[in-house]
């Protein structure tokens, strides 16, 4: 029982200390923290509980910390929706926004305009290592497009054609 | 450390399962729902096979780790499927690792992927034109805009990335 008290304290501590400095930390340490911060919660958290329990046996120790780092991945998918706008929740957002009179046609021209998503996803592709930009071509220096070949072969699984739709 | 090796057989049969309900034609959600249950049960069953002496902790843990994973398979099959990031990157691979940015830009303007999505909703009902203006007709898609915005607004202060500080 206290791996899985270990894992929630470890976890629960760890985000919240993440979402209460979010808003000060640099744009490209906003996601690299969240590992130290886990790990950190996690050894605490597994200090407090050894002292005033009983120290954690290694194989349930070891769980423990892939469990509380799993959460954290599964926080840092959700965080990425928080950080980044998705163009589907935008122009839903937008619609809403114009209340029971429904947005104008003619106004998705200047909602287009307030919403550069391409210039938003290739400056975080360029920050995270992902592409090079020398201003009139972009390259591929990361490795997560080799991740693209394993989606491929799921989507192909399930049935799909293409990977991405756009 | 039974708990994890319940959850990692919970997340092939979740997978599995995911396939064979997306290929039987089954909508997406309601693949991913078939496998998100099949997966749990599985994790359950083999929890408490393994370890009945400690079942709640073993449990718990292995109900966690489930969640953990399946929610991150779950947002990289979403990613695959519709990212813009995923997209650029596969569209640079399939021009030979490299392309100019005024070839990106004029294949992927804000004006053409926001259009291709305004269609897909418009094409689903999720979202209807009356005379001239749109209309939210999606309670679904309600919901999750209006929780990402409080998300956003509690997290980072604002409702979007493009808003001012």
């Amino acid at each position: 029982m206290n791996a899985l008290v270990v894992t929630l304290l470890a976890t629960l501590s760890g985000v919240a200390i993440h979402a209460m400095i979010l808003r000060r930390l640099p744009a490209r340490w906003r996601l690299i923290a969240l590992p130290g911060l886990l790990l950190t919660a996690f050894l605490v958290t597994l200090g407090v509980t050894a002292l005033v329990v009983s120290p954690l046996a290694f194989a349930d120790a070891a769980a423990a910390l892939v469990v509380t780092l799993s959460l954290g991945l599964a926080y840092a998918f959700l965080l990425v929706g928080v950080l980044y706008d998705s163009p589907t929740l935008a122009l839903a957002k937008e619609i809403t926004r114009h209340g029971v009179a429904g947005m104008p046609m003619a106004g998705f021209d200047d909602f287009v305009a307030r919403h550069p998503f391409l210039r938003s996803r290739v400056t975080a592709l360029v920050a995270a290592g992902e592409l090079s930009d020398d201003g009139t071509e972009l390259r591929l220096t990361g490795k997560a497009f080799h991740l693209l070949t394993v989606g491929d072969a799921y989507l192909r699984l399930r049935g799909h054609t293409s990977s991405a739709t756009g | 450390m039974v708990g994890l090796f319940a959850a990692a057989l919970g997340i092939v049969v979740a997978l599995v399962a995911d396939i064979v309900a997306a290929r039987r034609g089954a909508a997406r959600v309601l693949a991913y729902g078939v496998g998100l249950l099949s997966g749990f049960a599985a994790t359950l069953a083999a929890g408490l096979a393994a370890a009945p002496a400690e079942a709640l902790a073993t449990l718990g843990l292995a109900a966690l780790a489930y969640g953990a994973w399946w929610f991150i398979l779950l947002n990289l099959v979403q990613a695959l499927e519709s990212s813009l990031r995923v997209r650029l990157l596969g569209e640079i691979r399939a021009a030979g690792g490299r392309i100019r940015r005024d070839v990106l830009e004029a294949r992927y303007s804000d004006a053409v992927l926001l259009r291709l999505r305004l269609d897909r909703l418009l094409s689903h009902g999720a979202v209807v034109e009356r005379d001239g203006r749109l209309f939210l007709a999606s309670r679904g898609l309600m919901l999750i805009a209006a929780f990402f915005g409080l998300l956003k607004k509690l997290l980072m202060g604002r409702r979007s990335e493009f808003e001012a500080l």
